[in-house]
Formats: C-alpha cells, structure tokens, sequence
C-alpha cells in the first residue's frame, strides 16, 4: 500500500482500499482472505438494537448494490448487519447476499430478511380473508433457501401501513412458529408510510423486537415518527431507520443532491435510533458512510445543506436560453421554448403563463419527435434532462383553457 | 390567488400530472381481454410513489430511469385472476436493464416482446422503453399458456421495435453465456465515474469465467474522462495499469473479484474483460472492436 500522509481523508481512502476493516470483530479479519494490512482500529460507534441481545453498528447496510465487491468490502469495513428482503430483484437480491456470505462465519453478521402479507388491499392497507400464513411461511422457505442460511437474525413482516395489518393474528403466529423452529432469531415489522401508528402497534403488541421504519429529515410528520420510535426503543424495541437520504434529490428531475452524509447523520443523532441502513451504491458513498460510524458530529455546514430546501426550490427549473440545445436536436424541436414553459409549470406553478409559451410551438410535434429518438442528443448546458421535461409539459395540450386562469 | 383561482389551478396541475406521458400511455395499454373483467380502472404509480406499490424494490427502479407504471387486475367467470404491471422507463436500455436486474437464468425463455419467460405464475417481458410483468393466480395447469397469450396481446399494444439493445450485437458469441446480458444503469463495478455498461458473461476453458463490458459514453471526451478517472483512481490505491497497443490491464483495488481488467477506448466507446484467464483477454478485445467498427460506432 501507498505511503499516505496522515490526513484523516487520506486515512479513510487507504484504509478501505487496502481492505483493511479493521473492524471490531477479529473474526472477520483472522478468516477473511479480503484483509490485505491491519491497520488503526476503526472507532465504530455501536448501539445496544433495543433487548434483542445484538449490538450494532450505526451503519448497517441497505439491499442495493451495484456490484458485490460493495458489500463484500462493507462487511470488511465494519459493517455487519445485512437488510435484504423476498421480493428485491424477484429473489436475485436474496441470492446476491446468499452468494457473498457463504464463506463467512455465521456469527460475523447479522442478516434480516422481509416477508410481505398477500391479500392487503392496496388502498386501505387492510389485511383480508386472503391474508393467510401458508403463503407467507412458503415464502420464507424460498428466501432461506436463496441465503443458504439455517436462520435469519432478524424476519420483518415487510411493509404494512395499518395497525391492523400490523397486529394480523395468522402472520404473527406463522412468526412466533418460525421463532420456535429457530429459523428465526428475532420478530420485526417494517413501515415506510403511516409510520408512528404502525409502530405503535407493534409496541402494543408482545411479538415484536425491532422496527424498521422510515425516517429521514424532510418527512413532514418527523415529529411525530420521533416520538413513536421512542416510545417503541423505551419499550425495549429495537429500531432501524431506513430511507434517511430522503430521495437523495431535492428536485423532481433528481438533478439536486442531497448532502448524503448530513442526511444519514441527522437521522442517527437520536440514541433511540440503534441502525440505519443506507443504500451505497459506489465505493464513494460507501466511504462517506463509513466514516459516519465513526463520527456522527453534523458540522456547520452539513447542517445549512439540510436547510436548503427553500434555495433550492427554482435552481434546478431554471433555463437560461442560451439555446445551444437548438443545433443539437436533429429533430428541429424548440426545446427552450418548451424547458421555459416546463420551468413556467413546475417552478411558478403559472398553468396560464405555461400554455401562454407554447402558443408558437408544436407540441403534439414535439413529444412525437421525441418518443421516437432512442437516445436524446441534447447536452443542455445547465444540465437538465430535456427530453423528460419536453414530454413532461407536453401534456399541457390536454388541459382546457377554460381550466386555465 | 383567489379560492377559485387556487381550484382550478389544482384541477388543471392534476390534469397535468395524471395525463399521458409523451410516447404512449401507460394506461392506453391496458387490454380488453375476452372471457376477463378488468378490475376498476388502472392505477398509475410515478417516481414520487413507486414505493407505495413496490415498497424497497422501487429504488432499483428509480435508477434505471423508471418513469410511471401502470397495474390492473382481472377476473374470469371461475374467479381466476391475473394482474399486469406495465413500467414505463426513460428509453429502451434501461427497461432493458431493469428486466435483466430481475431475470432468472436459466429461464423459461419466450418470444414475447423484445425478449420474455416464465417463472412459476409470473410472465415477464420487455419491449423498447417498456418492462411488463404478468402474474397468473389459480390458473393451474393454464397457467403458462394463459399468462403467454396474454403477454402477446400487451406486447402487440405496446407495439415498436422488437428488438434488444443494439450494443449487444458488440459481444462475441464464442463462449458467451446465453442470456447472460445485463445493462447496469450507474456505478459500474461500483465505480461512480464509470456510468453505465452493458455486460455479458463468457464460460472459458476449465471452468474460468470472465465479464466483458462494453461502455457507451456520451462522446469522445466523456469517454477519456471515464478512463483518466479509472486509471487515476487505480494509481492512487497504488496500482500501475500497464498498457501495450492502447489495451490498458491491471486489478481494480476495491472490485478485486473481477481478476484482471483488461480495456480499451476509441472515441466514445470503451470496451474490455474481467478475468483471471489473461490469455483470452486480448482475442476479446480486438473481436469487440471490429465489431464496433462494423457497427460504425467507432471509427
């Protein structure tokens, strides 16, 4: 390895490139082929996951990974808890993990899976007649067939939105059984919308030990999902936060990042919030997560990005018609026209100002051409995806004017 | 604004956004289907609540440009079901890839769409910018033929070009796993730099495998700062690329289950293999670039 200079950036690049991970688990390291140096001992932060027994990391790792050298260098780095769930990729996912972990102690890592219930009406988030555990318990099978494993740590009740859905008798039972058999270490149940009732129902109810929840610093009823994660972690539940990049944009063309690190950090400042599993999803990121479990300090900065909402709101709308676009388009489209009236809808919310600025244009045109080039040949200048925005605003020609003001 | 004004700006903003994307609509392809009652009209799910349909799966979506989708149910007479799941991604290789993302293989291959299977109770295909999945409940033994015939019919309504990605035609046939072609979307072997690449795996002699990629970068200078990018990063975890006639070969420091990559670049392609079988790299990269030349995607 390359001699680095001691600055704390270089450390964190040389340690995980070297595949050091000198994690806290010498188990790892002492069977792991992966480790090429020793070096200084990670400081992890770690956190108690409610009375389950198991302590963890801050960070622990989302499904999604772009290769499988990603997780493979996690899991050397530190990282030891794994979330995959039955349904990711139709079971490739599963299979992935599957394939990563065979030649790992079985003690090296902490593996969850999720299980959704069949038979929810997807509009009430109700569980009916059809919900029943044979499904659910021949799911479970598949998925510890596809992880080559005798049991998960942690087995979800994956995605409910209802209380009821929460506490449906035939999948708690069809969980306690798979507890019982020991295919299952611990009971958990997993929410990304209507959040603080779902946990709430799983605190009311004897079954459950952890919660996966979503929880991230632009959720408008963050106040309330706080105070029913700490209800549930005094309860002795443990808590897992998920989805705390919010999106990762700001913008609805996903042009605007997000400070990724400040958003992870914000969501684990409260102790109540034991893990967090963010999805990485190149060697950057994984490193910038890395080093918030070692530090979870938001500085000055990371703060001011997360309060940027307001700034941001036009910056990623604006055109500003140097039509370079125009000669770049083999299809003659008036794309400046069109990005201003898509600027118009989105950003000003002027219906009127919108169709006012097509009034010279095509449209129908416009959104044919585009459909019926396989790669767009535009390099806006300030960056924007101008095909999706042209058949985006194309849709203003269906709008009467009559509904215009 | 006034109160009116407010409403009727509301109606209109959801006129908008609940209208037609700009190729054909999502719910436009929605069929009739004899003998079956579709239940209710579909319903249309975009980037902001593809989680609520498809809860943590969604995020793969989003990356291969996911647009909208579209899902309905049906039902016979006999109270047997199907529902069809219609996604509408930003072009053709990335419903492409998406489908690969999920694809089993072996498989149950079909000629539906561009490329299909079959896999207990699922039907699924892609077809240009579209990614469609079937799902048959209590057909028993007519399962694969109904979910097949069905397929055919969403397939002719999606209607264009059959065909799969172009790029593809650049991988060499000899040794090549079949249907072992992928398209990912970002992040190459990890790599935030690299983009995207389509990939195929190749079965060498004794059992050794290899990946060969292919990159199609947005133009020449996109595809020299991919590799500058690459061969600076390598450099830095101090590792020396050797290059001999423009092929550049070295271990990736952090994605070191590939073995040795081996590449090359001309305009805005750059193409190699990842294999711990060296001896085969070389044949590799020159049948790739004369097969870029005859597809005159490089000079």
């Amino acid at each position: 390895m390359k001699a680095t200079d001691n600055s704390r950036r270089k450390f964190l690049k040389s340690t995980l490139s070297g595949l050091a991970g000198v994690a806290v688990l010498p188990a790892v390291i002492t069977q792991s082929t992966r480790a090429e140096t020793a070096t200084k001992e990670r400081k992890i932060i770690k956190r108690q996951l409610g009375n389950t027994g198991i302590e963890l990391p801050v960070i622990s790792t989302g499904a999604r990974w772009e290769t499988p050298d990603l997780l493979r260098t996690a899991l050397d780095s530190g990282i030891v808890h794994i979330d995959t769930a039955h349904s990711y990729g139709r079971g490739r996912n599963e299979e992935q993990v599957g394939e990563i972990i065979k030649d790992r102690p079985r003690d090296s890592y902490v593996l969850a899976t999720k299980v959704a219930p069949t038979g929810v009406d997807r509009k009430t988030g109700l569980c009916s007649n059809e919900s029943k555990a044979e499904p659910f318990l021949e799911k479970f099978d598949v998925s510890l067939r596809r992880l080559g494993v005798e049991y998960v740590d942690i087995l979800y009740l994956h995605s409910t939105v209802t209380r009821q859905a929460t506490l449906w008798e035939p999948y708690l039972d069809a969980m306690v059984k798979l507890k019982k058999e020991g295919k299952v270490r611990h009971i958990g149940v997993s929410t990304h919308s209507n959040e603080p009732e779902v946990i709430r129902a799983a605190i009311e109810s004897t079954v459950y030990e952890v919660v996966l929840t979503a929880y991230n610093f632009r959720q408008p009823h963050v106040k309330e999902v706080e105070k029913a994660m700490e209800d549930a972690a005094n309860a002795g539940l443990g808590i897992v936060a998920m989805k705390t990049q919010a999106g990762g944009f700001w913008d609805k063309e996903r042009r605007v990042p997000i400070n990724m690190k400040a958003a992870l950090k914000w969501a684990l400042q409260k102790d109540y919030v034991h893990t967090a599993i963010p999805g990485f999803k190149n060697f950057e990121q994984l490193e910038a997560d890395l080093a918030v479990m070692e530090d979870l300090t938001l500085t000055t900065d990371e703060k001011k990005d997360l309060e940027r909402s307001e700034d941001l709101g036009l910056r990623g709308l604006y055109c500003d018609q140097c039509r370079e676009c125009i000669a770049q388009c083999p299809k003659g489209v008036d794309v400046p026209t069109l990005v201003r009236s898509y600027m118009y809808t989105y950003g000003y919310r002027d219906l009127a100002a919108a169709k006012l600025a097509l009034d010279p244009v095509d449209v129908a045109g416009a959104a044919h051409a585009c459909g019926t080039c396989e790669v767009c040949t535009v390099r806006c200048t300030m960056g924007f995806d101008v095909r999706d925005r042209i058949v985006d605003v194309a849709r203003i020609r269906h709008v009467p004017d009559d509904f215009v003001v | 604004m006034k109160k009116g004004a407010f409403l009727t700006l509301t109606v209109s903003m959801c006129l908008v956004l609940a209208a037609s994307a700009g190729f054909a609509e999502v719910e436009a392809m929605f069929p009739d289907l004899p003998g079956w009652e579709p239940e209710g009209e579909p319903e249309i799910y975009d980037a902001d609540n593809l989680f609520e349909y498809i809860n943590g799966s969604a995020e793969l979506y989003l990356t291969y440009d996911f647009k909208e989708m579209g899902t309905r149910s049906y039902f016979d007479e006999q109270g047997r079901g199907l529902t069809i799941d219609i996604y509408q991604h930003g072009d053709r290789n990335n419903a492409f890839g998406i489908y690969t993302q999920e694809r089993p293989n072996p498989a149950d291959f079909m000629e539906i769409g561009a490329q299909g299977y079959y896999d207990y109770g699922v039907l699924n295909f892609v077809r240009g910018a579209y990614y469609v999945k079937i799902a048959g409940y209590d057909l028993e033994e007519f399962d694969e033929e109904m979910l097949s015939a069905v397929g055919k019919i969403v397939s002719q309504r999606i209607g264009g070009k059959k065909d799969l990605p172009g790029a593809l035609a650049c991988f060499p046939k000899d040794a090549l796993v079949k249907n072992s072609e992928k398209f990912i979307a970002a992040n190459f072997l990890g790599h935030g730099f690299l983009h995207s690449a389509f990939v195929a795996q190749y079965r060498l002699d004794r059992g050794t495998t290899a990946s060969g990629f292919v990159i199609a970068a947005k133009d020449a200078a996109d595809a020299d700062q991919m590799l500058e990018s690459y061969l600076n990063f390598v450099k830095e975890k101090g590792v020396s690329p050797v290059e001999q006639n423009g092929t550049y070969r070295f271990e990736d420091p952090v994605a070191r289950s590939m073995g040795t990559i081996n590449l090359k670049k001309s305009g805005s392609y750059i193409w190699g293999l990842s294999t711990k079988a060296e001896s085969k790299a070389d044949a590799y990269i020159s049948t790739v670039e004369t097969n870029l030349k005859t597809l005159k995607l490089i000079d």
